[in-house]
Order: structure tokens, then C-alpha cells, then sequence
């Protein structure tokens, strides 16, 4: 009985003791995590109305709205964050054509960031557009907290007409590349 | 040292699965009676060693094993970290159970009848791999427009708790012997996470060039014994125990089992073990997702007379859709119920062995069968087939040697023995024998061991 006990024991104890994981490498584990996230951001559309003051009766050749801008709010992605990059599409069917500034500004109304301008002709269905920002580069951004974008009716001979429907389309994302 | 409690884990989780397939109708010890109460018993008592009449230890993880992380080569971790990535699914799970009996007692109160009681402690986990929102957290939502990333996938129970129960074995009649066990359970800490639905994607849109979705988001997570009446974590292992004693929120529960001899040589066993729920009302902290949500953007409206916040109208918009909250709520959480049954068909040299009141029982030295076990869990129940033989080389030396197939692998072998030391019987089993030569490779590797002494 003894013996058998002893066997049983060993084999046991042998089938434990063999067990290997010599071919295993934990040294190095080094996982960064690099996610890639995109967010639409601002849209619009504006018509010929939007450009006519109707109680003066004079085009109106530049507007503008502001937003709060708080995807830097969290430390999370102020920390991690390498790259931004903002694509924006315009489809102008106005026979005028557009300029748009796009500004960013921190707390305290200091510009952190100038998209450079773009000009859009007349009737340009398909004006794509994207400016990239590496963070290293340009760290202050990181403080941005309001965006601005003025739509700017660039001069013409012809006028707008209110009764004439025209329309502005402007659509943007942004993709925010982070290193975790 | 966080690599050094990673590998811990990591080589905890390689599987130490399914002992119960060893143990479930073999060697008559006392410790059969837990998995199947319906089981014959041929002694006239036993009693456990505390802390040692049964102990098991069971952790699995499905999808891939060790060598696929840290195989030494020439690959970047990064490199197999995603092709582990992209070859695991949703129904992939880790999952872990370990059992300790504290106390185990049996005694025979009459020529056919004998019962058992005792208390055991009980660790029981499941969480399935939610690939949708490991791929969105590594890769982000860039590269995966219009797909859902859907909310089900997150899906896991939880459970710490202490099980006072009692059990019968009754025979029937010289074919059949039927059992049950009544059991109270004492939750000390539950989480689960069960049933969530919705999706979140990221589509092609034509108000802005895409557009986020929230689509019949229903989630929910919920704990009992981790927070406590003032909100504050309970950080007490002492009381963490303490309530697996009938102090913390209760449950009840039952066994069920049959043994029936269909001839002399061909039995079946079968049993359905935790049969039960626990009702959580103490220290309970729930939370709550419910909501649909679209985001289009910032929509500028250039409208001098009333500035807007956008950014404010989008944040207050996803408040008033999407609701969040956290209740404290009573719940009731169901006992993962498992179903085993096997059919054992002896045959070879018979032999004689006395029993108690000086009855005798017939048995052979061998015997082929197979069993199922299947334990019920959340997303799919958990399932193997295991077919053995079993040989006994005296009356008090028994072995057993199976092969089983399950969700972690088509080739587990496995080998247990029953031996009879005087009156102290010594259960012990290690499945996955070709398993445990290289862990690193191996899916599923087992161990169970049991100590009592029996009074014939």
C-alpha cells in the first residue's frame, strides 16, 4: 500500500514539477494603447437670408457664432493627447463665394489656435479641407476652450437676393489621436 | 511588480477547470454527496477534516491561452496582444469557482437512509470578453465607422458566499436511491452585470460627415456587500467573511440527485445542483443606464437675437435622453445551476464488499461510461463531455481516467484515484495530464483533493 501511495505521490508531484513555462516571456510587456477618436463637431447652414439685412436692405457680409469647445476639459485626453485633426466639408451652392475662419480661444479669449482660411468659389459642391495639429508643436492649443467660425461673404457685383434661395453647407469633425 | 502580480494571474488562469468531472460518480466518498445527493453510500458515517474534506479550485479563460500573450519570439507584445485580440469573440469568458468545506458530517439514520450536513465557502466569478469595447478602447471609433459596438457583451456575475446545507440519500428500492440537499446561502458580496443591451455607433450621416449614436441603451450594474449604508467601500476582509456565516443577505437553495441501477451492471447518476436564488437587500448599490442619443454636432445657427451655448444645449440634451442613476434597491440573483448526470455500464471480476450492519454490496472491478456537466451562465451554459473508465485495483483502491471535451478544449485527459487509508479516505485528480507539460499551451488544467474519515 505504502508503495502505491508513494507512486501515486510521485506521479503526481512529477506532473506538477514538469509543468514549464520556459518559452514564456513576460520581460516585455509594453502595451500602448494608441486609440484614434473621431467627434463631429460643428455644423451649419445658412441661405441667402442669413447674408440680407431686410430692414436696410444691404447684404450683411460677415457672420459669426462662438461655442464652448470642452473636449480639453479632461485631463485625461489633455494628457494623452498626441494629434489632432479637423476635416471640414462645404458645400456652397451660393453664385458668391465665401471665405470661413475657424479660431479657437482659451478661457480668458486668447486665441490658442487660427485655422488658416479657406476660400470657397461659388457653386463648389465638394470643398474639403483638413488642418492638423501635433500637440508638441503647438502644446497651447491644449488650453482652448471656445471655438469661433465666421462665415465671410466675400465681395461681389452681383448682389443677394432674399427671394433667390442660395445655401451654405458646412459640416466638421475632429479626430483626436491619443497615446494611452 | 505589477508583472509580478500579472503572471500570478496569468498563470492561475490557464484553466484549472472541471475537477467535478473527476470526482462526480466515482469512489463512493463522502464528498460525492455534494455533487449529487442522490449518490449511494455504503458507510455508516463520515466526517470531514475541516478545511480538507473537499477543496477545489477551478479557473478558465476560453479564447486563448498563455503562449498566444508571452511566447518568446521575435513579435512585439503589441503584435500578439492584437492578434489575440482579433481572435477571441464575445462568448469568450474567464471565469473561476473554488470551494473550501469548512465542515462536512454524515451518519446513517437507519438501513436506508443517511444524511449529511455541513458548510462550505464558495467563490464564484464569470465575466464574458466584451470585444466590442476592448477594440473601441484600443483602436477608438476611427476605424470602425458604421459598425454598433453593442452593449450586451458586457456581461459578468460575481459571487462570494458561505452555504449551510443538509442533505438525504434515500433508497428507494434495490435499483433506486434518491437524494436531495437543502442549502441557505449567505451572500457576502454579489456583482453582476446581466442583460444590458444598445449599441453605440459612429455612421455616415448627412447633417454633418458623421453622426454618434446611442441606440436602446439599457445597462445596468449590481452589487450587494461592497458599499455600505453611507455610501462608504467596505474594506473589512473580516467582515467580508463574517456575513458568509448568515450575515450577510439570504438565499435558498436545493440539490436534487438519483443513482438507479438499470441492471446490475448499467447505472445512471444524475443530479441538479443550486437550485436557488439569493435575495439581496442589504448594502445594495445599483447603477442604471437607459437612453437613446444622437449627436450631430455643434449646430451654429448664427442667430444674433438669442446666443446660444451649444456645447451646454448638447450636454443638458444627452442628460434629459440618456439617464443614468444609482439606486439601493433589493434585487434577487439566481444560484448558477449546474446539471450532471453520467452512465456507467461495469462489467470484468465481480467482487463482494461488506458494508455497514453487516450488509454486503456486489461491484466490479471496471467500468466505461460517460457524464455531461453543464453549468448554467449568462450569456451560454457551460458544457462538457466526458467519457472514462474506471478500474479499481482492490477494494479500496479505485482509478478513474477520462477524456473530456468542453469550450476549452477536444483533448483533455484526465486521471484520479480513491484510496482507502483505514478509515481515512483520500480523494485526489488532475485533469489535462498531456496539459500540465507545457501550462503555457494548455487550456485547461484541473486539481481536486478531499480527506475524511469514514466509519463503515
Amino acid at each position: 500500500m505504502n508503495i502505491y501511495i508513494k507512486n501515486v505521490m510521485t506521479i503526481f508531484s512529477l506532473c506538477f514539477l514538469i509543468s514549464c513555462t520556459d518559452n514564456l516571456n513576460f520581460d516585455e510587456i509594453n502595451l500602448n494603447v494608441d486609440p484614434v477618436l473621431t467627434v463631429p463637431l460643428v455644423y451649419f447652414e445658412l441661405d441667402q437670408n442669413d447674408f440680407f439685412d431686410n430692414t436696410t436692405g444691404l447684404e450683411i457680409p460677415l457672420v459669426t457664432d462662438t461655442s464652448d469647445f470642452r473636449v480639453f476639459k479632461s485631463s485625461a485626453i489633455r494628457n494623452d493627447l498626441v494629434k489632432a485633426v479637423f476635416d471640414f466639408e462645404i458645400e456652397n451652392r451660393f453664385d458668391r463665394s465665401f471665405e470661413i475662419n475657424i479660431i479657437f480661444y482659451d478661457g480668458n479669449d486668447n486665441i490658442t489656435r487660427t485655422i488658416p482660411s479657406f476660400n470657397i468659389v461659388s457653386q463648389d459642391l465638394n470643398f474639403v479641407v483638413s488642418d492638423s495639429i501635433e500637440i508638441v508643436a503647438s502644446p497651447v492649443f491644449l488650453s482652448s476652450r471656445k471655438v469661433k467660425v465666421e462665415v465671410k461673404l466675400n465681395p461681389s457685383s452681383t448682389q443677394i437676393d432674399p427671394n433667390v434661395y442660395q445655401l451654405i453647407k458646412f459640416k466638421s469633425t475632429g479626430t483626436f489621436y491619443l497615446s494611452i | 511588480m505589477n508583472k509580478l502580480v500579472l503572471l500570478i494571474f496569468l498563470i492561475s488562469a490557464i484553466s484549472i477547470k472541471s475537477q467535478q468531472k473527476l470526482a462526480f460518480s466515482f469512489g463512493e466518498s463522502p464528498q460525492t454527496l455534494l455533487l449529487n445527493p442522490g449518490a449511494e453510500t455504503n458507510f455508516r458515517s463520515h466526517y470531514g477534516i475541516p478545511m480538507l474534506s473537499d477543496f477545489s479550485f477551478d479557473i478558465g479563460l476560453t479564447g486563448f491561452n498563455l503562449n498566444d500573450l508571452f511566447s518568446n519570439d521575435s513579435r512585439a507584445f503589441r503584435t500578439r496582444f492584437e492578434q489575440v485580440l482579433n481572435k477571441i469573440n464575445s462568448t469568450d469568458y474567464m471565469s473561476f469557482n473554488t470551494k473550501v468545506d469548512v465542515l462536512n458530517i454524515g451518519f446513517r439514520l437507519n438501513k436506508k437512509t443517511y444524511l449529511s450536513f455541513g458548510f462550505y465557502e464558495e467563490l464564484d466569478f464569470i465575466g464574458y470578453a466584451p470585444k466590442d469595447f476592448i477594440e473601441l478602447f484600443y483602436y477608438g471609433n476611427e476605424p470602425f465607422l458604421n459598425r454598433n459596438f453593442s452593449l450586451s457583451q458586457i456581461s459578468l456575475k460575481g459571487d462570494f458566499l458561505g452555504v449551510l446545507h443538509a442533505g438525504i440519500s434515500k433508497k428507494i428500492s434495490e435499483k433506486f436511491n434518491f437524494g436531495a440537499r437543502i442549502k441557505i446561502y449567505s451572500s457576502s458580496i454579489n456583482i453582476e452585470s446581466l442583460n444590458n443591451s444598445g449599441t453605440f455607433s459612429s455612421s455616415t450621416s448627412n447633417e454633418n460627415i458623421i453622426r454618434q449614436s446611442l441606440n436602446n441603451l439599457n445597462g445596468q450594474v449590481r452589487t450587494s456587500g461592497i458599499v455600505d449604508s453611507d455610501d462608504e467601500f467596505i474594506d473589512s476582509p473580516g467582515e467580508y467573511f463574517s456575513r458568509t456565516f448568515l450575515g450577510g443577505n439570504l438565499g435558498l437553495g436545493l440539490d436534487v440527485g438519483l443513482t438507479y441501477h438499470f441492471t446490475s451492471q448499467l447505472e445512471f447518476t444524475g443530479s441538479l445542483l443550486d437550485i436557488g436564488f439569493i435575495k439581496h437587500s442589504k448594502n445594495t448599490k445599483n447603477f442604471n443606464i437607459n437612453g437613446n442619443y444622437t449627436l450631430d454636432g455643434l449646430n451654429f445657427e448664427y442667430d444674433t437675437s438669442s446666443l446660444s451655448n451649444y456645447w451646454q444645449q448638447v450636454e443638458q440634451d444627452f442628460r434629459d435622453r440618456v439617464i443614468t442613476d444609482e439606486t439601493q434597491e433589493a434585487y434577487t440573483s439566481w444560484r448558477p445551476m449546474k446539471i450532471n448526470a453520467a452512465l456507467k455500464y461495469s462489467f470484468g471480476e465481480k467482487r463482494e464488499k461488506s458494508c455497514y450492519s453487516k450488509t454486503h454490496k456486489q461491484y466490479y472491478y471496471n467500468s466505461v461510461g460517460f457524464q455531461i456537466h453543464n453549468t448554467m451562465r449568462p450569456i451560454k451554459p457551460q458544457f462538457s463531455f466526458t467519457s472514462f473508465y474506471e478500474a479499481s485495483l482492490s477494494k479500496k483502491i479505485h482509478t478513474k481516467f477520462t477524456h473530456t471535451i468542453n469550450d476549452y478544449s477536444s483533448t483533455i485527459f484526465g486521471a484520479a484515484t480513491s484510496l482507502q487509508l483505514g478509515k481515512l479516505y483520500v480523494f485526489g485528480g488532475l485533469d489535462n495530464i498531456l496539459g500540465v507539460a507545457d501550462v503555457s499551451t494548455a487550456n485547461t488544467v484541473a486539481f481536486n483533493f478531499g480527506f475524511n474519515i469514514v466509519i463503515d
